[in-house]
């Protein structure tokens, strides 16, 4: 079976640990990177939808504003986001290179991709259903978190489920010039040293991964969608 | 209980200002059914939604038990609200949560032990007959059981008024019916008062005591259910109820001209209408026995308003001028209310009502 292997993918046997190093560094950066733009992204569509006109706590330059800085994070290509940012990443992480170092720009790149997601889901709960709460007594802030976060949950967990997997895209690239992950492995060995069995399996892996990632991702929605 | 007092409401759209809601002064007694009837742009929704302050009026005040609305605090807006409940057209139940905790819902974060909870969820829902519902999903029911979880929870807070927006619109009408009757049992067992605004005159025949009749955000009409159906003042109004009686083919036959060609000049065309026990007086031929004339129904229709007969009737009379004045003179002493609609005595007797029969 070993003899096999060596055989048909001589290099990543080869790189076996590297390659097992790559692919907990990119689940490192998107877990840490998703959990901290989900914090921030959340809140910021919440923001948008309840301040937009007609909204529970309207408030329109509020709004125009955060929309504004949104739009502008989500026009810059990740790319040049990646370089752009970095005295703003050596700033808040120390270090422009590495995990760390790619920490940043991955949180820039989601947050505002989050948030749009967010805004957008929840916009698509009944406004019927928001009124029968105000009608009820309920307050602003008793309506996100007991009407828009229960009736917006299939939505939401959808939302962080493509965040999640645009993350994985991400976190390649920022790997690629930063160090590390599964984006720079391939790279490095796959494209510059012409290791095309590294470059193979590399993908193989991306797609489990991001499979596995919507198959959850779809579990839940469905679990949670009544 | 709730006063409308010189309500306005002008909302700025992009083609101009829409003034929804003109002038509105309304009083709404406690313990009665109230129905508020217009046609969809009227300003009915609008309306409700001032009296709850889901919609802020631009001017004028809301004093719902002597307290005006528009003058209160945020918070102390949400407890006056929890006290009145509301139910929509499309029942707005959140379909995350099943029929338990729909209802549950405004109960949470009042100091309620879990049992209490479940005790006043369950008990709502046998007032409402879905017991057997608890835990199935939005989703799982029909119309009317949504309505009557949207009742259930409604009723929750214990209110003491219930606003029922175009409650019964979406529903079929044996569902309607079905809805109805809880909304008037609600209304004698609980004492709690009802405010109900629809299109359907059908809806405020049958459970309404008083109805005002909104037309371009201003009410042209409003008073008891029977008084507005024996003498209904503004057009609008008897439009609705033409709707009710069917009417809308009497008026298309008497705006033909040939029928009304069809009436010889010694005949008198008049609507005869009345309430009560009236009904059941064969005035008819009484009336052709006193004063040999002769009198035939060419139309005719009777509704049962709140357990009270009211009668609608054209009646063609012929005979000497005279005598058909007489005849006239004679059913309205006895409180027939009679408009002529052609004829001689036209321009003697209610003429101001005629112009308006036929229009």
């Amino acid at each position: 079976m070993l003899e096999l292997l060596k055989t048909l993918l001589p290099n990543v046997v080869q790189l076996y640990p590297d390659l097992i190093k790559a692919l907990l560094e990119t689940l490192l950066m998107v877990w840490v990177a998703g959990t901290i733009s989900s914090l921030i992204g959340i809140p910021v569509g919440v923001t948008l939808v309840v301040t937009r006109a007609g909204g529970i706590l309207e408030h329109r330059v509020l709004n125009g504003v955060i929309g504004k800085i949104i739009n502008i994070m989500r026009s810059i290509p990740f790319i040049i986001l990646l370089a752009a940012i970095i005295p703003l990443t050596r700033l808040l992480a120390g270090t422009t290179i590495g995990i760390k170092g790619a920490m940043v720009p991955l949180i820039f790149g989601a947050f505002p991709f989050i948030a749009r997601q967010i805004e957008s889901t929840l916009l698509d709960i009944d406004k019927g259903v928001i009124e029968a709460a105000q009608a009820m007594g309920s307050g602003p802030y008793e309506i996100i978190w007991r009407v828009m976060f229960i009736e917006g949950l299939p939505g939401i967990i959808y939302a962080l489920t493509i965040a999640t997997i645009s993350l994985i895209g991400l976190s390649a690239m920022a790997g690629t010039v930063g160090g590390g992950g599964l984006g720079d492995f391939a790279i490095r060995y796959g494209y510059q040293y012409f290791q095309t069995d590294v470059m193979v399996v590399t993908i193989i892996i991306l797609l489990i991964l991001v499979n596995l990632i919507q198959g959850i991702g779809d579990f839940l929605v469905k679990l949670t969608n009544h | 209980m709730i006063q409308l007092l010189d309500i306005t409401k002008t909302y700025t759209a992009e083609n101009g200002r829409i003034e929804a809601l003109q002038g509105v002064t309304l009083h709404i007694n406690a313990g009665e059914i109230f129905g508020i009837i217009g046609y969809s742009g009227a300003g009915k929704s609008t309306l409700i939604r001032c009296m709850n302050l889901l919609e802020r009026p631009t001017s004028g005040k809301v004093i719902v038990n002597g307290r005006d609305l528009t003058a209160l605090s945020p918070g102390e807006l949400r407890q006056t609200r929890a006290k009145m409940g509301m139910i929509f057209q499309n029942f707005n139940l959140m379909k995350s949560r099943d029929v338990f905790k729909n209802i549950a819902y405004p109960l949470q974060g009042k100091g309620l032990s879990k049992a209490q909870i479940e005790q006043k969820v369950l008990n709502l829902l046998k007032l409402v007959g879905l017991s057997e519902k608890v835990h199935a999903y939005p989703r799982q029911l029909s119309g009317g059981q949504k309505q009557r979880v949207a009742i259930a929870r409604a009723l929750a807070n214990d209110p003491q008024v219930i606003l029922c927006d175009e409650a019964t619109s979406a529903l079929d009408p044996q569902t309607t019916q079905s809805i109805l009757r809880l909304l008037r049992e609600i209304n004698q067992k609980l004492k709690i008062t009802v405010v109900v605004i629809t299109h359907e005159m059908q809806v405020i025949k049958e459970i309404c005591h008083r109805v005002a009749v909104l037309e371009d955000g201003k009410i042209a009409e409003q008073g008891e259910l029977l008084q507005i159906f024996a003498h209904p003042k503004a057009k609008a109004t008897r439009d609705f109820i033409a709707t009710v009686f069917q009417s809308n083919k009497l008026y298309e036959l008497l705006e033909s001209k040939a029928f009304l060609r069809s009436i010889a000049e010694d005949e008198i065309l008049a609507r005869v209408s009345f309430i009560g026990q009236r009904t059941n007086q064969a005035f008819v031929s009484k009336i052709s026995r006193l004063f040999m004339i002769d009198a035939s129904i060419l139309f005719g229709n009777i509704e049962m308003i709140r357990e009270v007969p009211v009668g609608n009737l054209v009646v063609k009379l012929s005979g000497e001028y005279e005598d058909i004045s007489k005849a006239i003179q004679y059913l309205n002493d006895h409180e027939i209310f009679v408009e002529v609609i052609k004829g001689a005595g036209a321009s003697q007797n209610t003429a101001p009502q005629r112009s308006a029969a036929i229009s």
